[in-house]
């Protein structure tokens, strides 16, 4: 700091007694070496943050603002005011990005490309040079404050690999990939990367010319690199929650370790329902599918007929010669929602509405991307609706849902398919397998189960072969029709073991080859049990399902659904309530996280916050001691004349006009005598210099003025009046509440 | 160098009963006095006329190194003067030293034929009385100016060094005492070596100080001028003198009644040690510079008006009476530089003893 610089009306300044505080110069090498790390520093720090173009602009401005920081320094500007100016090129640099990007001044004549791109690069440069300025200038009056450079440039590393907190330590993939390849742990790999970074930078900064010093510094930088490593030891790392967003709702999770190899791409874990994972497959693992997939919000109450509510996401109804499949045709499945809603729009075909269907809203907030959206049974509407989370939630939309209300009961004597269909459509829709055992099985499952009179009604026609499959088909994840040419007839005609993509293509053919318009419809089927009263009901992958819809005219696709009766496989098992209370909750809008102050926080991070509390208490309750100490010195120092006796007097009253000056930034200069400060003050308190020489004469035997000391205190209350003229009153005031000014006095 | 207060009301103006008293008060006064009419004299040249008064008033010798033309022939002379009115004033004969009368000023000029008797002086036989005679030399002065004291030969320079270090000449085996008041002033060139013998630092050591003079600035050199036709010297005669008796008082006064603190001491001893140990420096100070070091210090607080010594004394003098006893190592040129860097540990310390507890 230039205290010395403070006021130039000093004037006269010995020569030889330069303040200090002047910076040296420095050699062109060492301000370029300085420079470049602070380049480097500011580029990394860009990295994250901007293109190649501001990434270079700010390496550039960060060296440009190194080079002039240690010009600043040595101007008479005190140090505050070196940090006045940095700000103040930050300011300009926000005003210039303001002007480039927001006022659409460049846009126009550039391109908005190149505008924002020119306007970032501006932003940084000044934004850099301002900061790397300021850095360089307060390390180069002060060696201390080389501290601030220092962390500033470790920061900038740091904060690259900032998203590694938390043990996140696979997040950057680019980083933790190779480590993990070669079976390493990369979190330590991390920390002795970014302490090498460190350590170069602190070793390049501090250009200790004497090697002792140099080789503290570097104990020092191990030391704490060693506690860090330390610390991670010891203290455990954070246990990484389950799943990510402290939730568990990424499925792709705990599929990265490994693919289940019945999934050959990589996208499987991220959409879903997608078409493989209805493939016919010999094992159906859905063990590890048990996580949310999206949560529910019934806005309207609604009661299934059938117990279960059913999700629909899409439909195949296309033959394809072995199994079904989507419909490519024009004019084929319009029921059906395809589109993610960016305004409200309505399905093409919505099922007729009438006395057997309501209008049900619901909410779907999806935890993870699905390629269509889904929504209650036959969705008529959607609106996109706002994401109250969006780190949480992918996507929210709302669903208008025509839920069929009535029972199958009512449905016999309603008339299959829908007159207004065309040919091609009522083709589409019932073409059947060529193999003609279906229809022999069908025709025998009716002629078995159904009075002569109910054969020909469409809706016994479905009860029957769907409760003839439940009655004889085992559900099972494990089966073995996926080798053979139509898997259909082969589990059909075969063992009638496997899961609900058999059985809905088992229902639909047999459907189909009565006439009757079927096809397989996709999404999830959740038990009405497991909304547990509530009005939220959270989706996980395993409950997944396809079922067979029929279409009856009045009725619209309805589900019809089998339920075997033989179940070799588990079924999934429930929603974990509280989750799906709290995602609900989440979903509307509101952090409900559990109120539970019981609840343990995770080790690490109860410890680590105690030591925080503790130590934050511990450095506040530190900080006001000293501060209570130092006022309590200044005071003290500045009333002890008052009590001195004759002997202390001239040595309590100069310092206490010592101090008085001190707040005025007037301090003897290190080297200078205490007659030359005298001088130099003279100008500005002439009360001083009798003062001085009343005060060195007693300090080095003088009788004469011993005899003269009597007069110090009159002397001094005269120097308070020339301060108060020489200064204004608020200089005065600043000087009279900073605690610390006296111990700059000397 | 800080001239804390350059015309110091005199000492008894603040005097208490028990302080330093009258001796202390007749010696400022007599310093001033030499001051004024220095000044008087020789225009442009206060710090130097400063230096010579501590000298005078330390018992110690000065050597002059200036040009050819710059008053130093004036400033000798006045101050011989001062002493001769100052003399004549009180009605004082020439002072008479066994057969020896001591003059008041008187001016050597080296060459290199010099030899010894020329300056200390010889015994010439006397036909009438039958012996030998002692005509003294005109070393035999309280004032001696020794121009160009380089240019003769090692001989004469050990005799005239002799005679300062000793205050007595030796002829044929008999010691004559010069006076308690024998004061020298030493010139060299700078520039101007040809055929010159350089002292060598031993003998350096000798003179108290060693004042490099520069040429004086602009506004003086003009006074200089504004005095023609009077000469000033002249003008300086019509001042008061002072008397021998009145300098060899203040000597004593100084050395008994000026307080030499404790920290002073200390800190001439480690600014000392400070420059052996220095690389810079082959061959530090000699203790016995510190022990001249002692009432030029004095003195100076007593031209100051002082009647203690204050760190600024130690600050103003050390690189007066430090760099010409330095041995430096080849490439060191700057001395002045050494001895105040050597000085600034020392200083720093003696202002921080003034704010600590006794």
């Amino acid at each position: 700091m230039s205290e010395a610089a403070a006021k130039p009306s000093g004037g006269a300044r010995p020569d030889g007694s330069m303040p200090d505080g002047e910076p040296a110069r420095e050699g062109w090498m060492a301000i370029a070496a300085r420079a470049l790390v602070l380049a480097i520093g500011g580029a990394v720090f860009t990295i994250p943050l901007g293109a190649d173009s501001a990434i270079a602009s700010a390496g550039l401005g960060a060296f440009t603002g190194a080079c002039l920081g240690p010009a600043l320094a040595r101007t008479r500007l005190r140090s505050g005011a070196l940090v006045g100016t940095a700000a103040l090129v930050l300011l300009v640099a926000l005003a210039v990005r303001w002007l480039a990007l927001d006022t659409g001044l460049l846009a126009p004549s550039l391109g908005p490309a190149s505008a924002l791109r020119l306007g970032d690069a501006l932003f940084f440069f000044l934004a850099l040079a301002g900061v790397a300025m300021g850095l360089r200038a307060l390390s180069a009056r002060r060696r201390a404050l080389a501290v601030l450079e220092v962390s500033a440039v470790g920061l900038a590393f740091a904060q690259l690999v900032v998203a590694h907190r938390q043990g996140m330590i696979h997040r950057p993939y680019e980083y933790a990939d190779e480590i993990l390849a070669a079976g390493g742990d990369p979190t330590h790999y991390l920390f002795l990367l970014g302490g090498a970074a460190t350590a170069v930078i602190v070793l390049l900064l501090l250009g200790e010319r004497r090697p002792t010093r140099w080789l503290l510094h570097l104990g020092a930088v191990t030391l704490l690199l060693g506690l860090f490593l330390w610390s991670d030891v010891a203290v455990e790392p954070p246990e990484p929650p389950p799943g990510a967003m402290g939730l568990g709702l990424r499925p792709g999770e705990s599929d990265s370790e490994d693919e289940s190899e019945g999934r050959g791409g990589g996208g499987g874990g991220e959409t879903r329902p997608d078409d493989e994972d209805l493939e016919f497959k010999d094992e159906l693992d859905q063990s590890r599918d048990h996580v949310p997939v999206a949560v529910v919000l019934f806005r309207d109450d609604f009661s299934p007929p059938y117990g279960t509510y059913y999700f629909r996401q899409g439909a195949f109804s296309q033959y394809n010669g072995r199994r079904l499949v989507g419909a490519v045709a024009a004019g084929a499945d319009e029921d059906l929602a395809d589109t993610f809603p960016t305004a409200p729009y309505d399905v093409d075909e919505p099922p007729p509405m009438g006395a057997h269907r309501a209008t049900v809203e619901t909410t779907v907030a999806l935890l993870t991307e699905h390629s269509a959206p889904f929504g209650l049974e036959a969705p008529v509407r959607l609106e996109p609706w706002p994401n109250p989370d969006p780190d949480r939630f992918r996507r929210t939309y709302n669903v208008f849902s025509a839920a069929l209300t009535a029972d199958f009961a009512s449905m016999i004597g309603a008339r299959a398919g829908d007159p207004r269909w065309s040919e091609e459509e009522r083709q589409l829709y019932t073409a059947p397998p060529e193999d003609p055992r279906y229809r022999e099985l069908a025709e025998r499952i009716l002629e078995e189960t159904l009075p002569e009179d109910m054969r020909d009604d469409p809706a016994a026609r479905v009860a029957a072969v769907t409760s003839w499959l439940g009655q004889e088909g085992s559900y099972s994840l494990r089966s073995n029709h996926a080798g053979a040419e139509d898997p259909t007839a082969h589990f059909l005609f075969g063992d009638l073991t496997g899961y609900c993509v058999h059985f809905a293509h088992a229902a639909t053919f047999l459907l189909r080859t009565l006439g009757l318009p079927t096809r397989v419809a996709t999404g999830y089927a959740i038990p009405e049990s497991a909304r547990r009263g509530g009005s939220a009901l959270l989706i996980s992958g395993d409950t997944s399902h396809a079922w067979p819809e029929v279409y009856l005219e009045g009725f619209g696709w309805v589900v019809a659904d089998v339920s075997p009766q033989t179940v070799l496989s588990p079924p999934p098992p429930p929603p974990d309530p509280e989750l799906q209370n709290l995602l609900g909750e989440l979903a509307r809008g509101l952090d409900a996280r559990p109120p539970d102050p019981e609840a343990p926080l995770p080790r690490f991070a109860t410890s680590m916050r105690d030591v925080l509390v503790w130590l934050g208490l511990g450095l506040l309750a530190l900080g006001v001691g000293f501060l209570v100490f130092l006022i309590a010195a200044k005071l003290w120092r500045r009333l002890a004349p008052r009590f001195a006796t004759e002997d202390a007097l001239p040595r309590l009253s100069y310092r206490a006009a010592l101090d008085q000056l001190s707040e005025l930034s007037l301090r003897r200069a290190k080297g200078e005598s205490r007659e030359a400060f005298a001088a130099r003050v003279k100008a500005l308190a002439p009360s001083f210099e009798a003062l001085t020489r009343t005060h060195v004469g007693v300090a080095f035997g003088s009788r004469r003025a011993r005899a003269a000391a009597a007069a110090l205190e009159e002397q001094r209350r005269a120097l308070g009046r020339e301060l108060a003229a020489a200064f204004p009153w608020w200089r005065r005031a600043l000087g009279r509440l900073s605690p610390w000014t006296w111990l700059t006095s000397r | 160098m800080t001239t804390l207060d350059p015309a110091p009301a005199p000492p008894s103006a603040s005097a208490g009963p028990a302080a330093g008293g009258a001796p202390l008060d007749d010696a400022h006064a007599v310093a001033m006095r030499l001051k004024q009419r220095l000044r008087t004299a020789v225009l442009g040249r206060d710090d130097v006329i400063d230096l010579v008064l501590v000298a005078l008033v330390a018992d110690g010798h000065v050597l002059l190194e200036d040009y050819p033309g710059s008053g130093k022939t004036t400033l000798a002379r006045a101050l011989g003067d001062a002493i001769a009115a100052g003399a004549a004033a009180a009605g004082e004969p020439p002072l008479e030293l066994g057969a020896v009368t001591i003059a008041p000023f008187r001016r050597i000029q080296f060459t290199p034929d010099l030899l010894p008797s020329d300056i200390t002086g010889t015994n010439v036989f006397d036909p009438d009385a039958g012996g030998f005679d002692f005509r003294p030399g005109p070393i035999f002065a309280h004032v001696v100016l020794a121009d160009e004291i380089n240019r003769t030969s090692p001989k004469v320079q050990a005799a005239m060094l002799e005679a300062m270090a000793e205050k007595q000449v030796t002829i044929d085996d008999r010691s004559h005492a010069l006076d308690e008041l024998f004061f020298v002033i030493a010139t060299q060139n700078p520039l101007d070596l040809a055929g010159t013998y350089p002292l060598p630092t031993p003998q350096l050591d000798r003179f108290l100080f060693k004042i490099e003079m520069v040429h004086i600035d602009r506004d003086a050199e003009l006074a200089v001028l504004g005095e023609y036709p009077t000469p000033t010297l002249e003008k300086a005669s019509s001042l008061p003198g002072v008397t021998r008796a009145e300098v060899v008082a203040a000597r004593h006064a100084v050395r008994e009644r000026i307080h030499l603190a404790q920290p002073v001491k200390e800190a001439l001893v480690d600014t000392a040690r400070t420059l052996r140990e220095d690389p810079r420096v082959l061959q530090g100070a000699s203790t016995r510079s510190l022990v001249l070091a002692m009432p030029a210090l004095q003195a100076r607080a007593l031209i100051h008006g002082r009647d203690y010594v204050a760190p600024e004394d130690l600050e103003a003098l050390a690189p007066r009476i430090f760099p010409h006893r330095l041995e430096l190592a080849p490439g060191v040129e700057d001395a002045r530089e050494v001895v105040r860097e050597c000085t600034a540990p020392a200083l720093e310390r003696l202002a921080k003893v003034s704010l600590q507890r006794p």
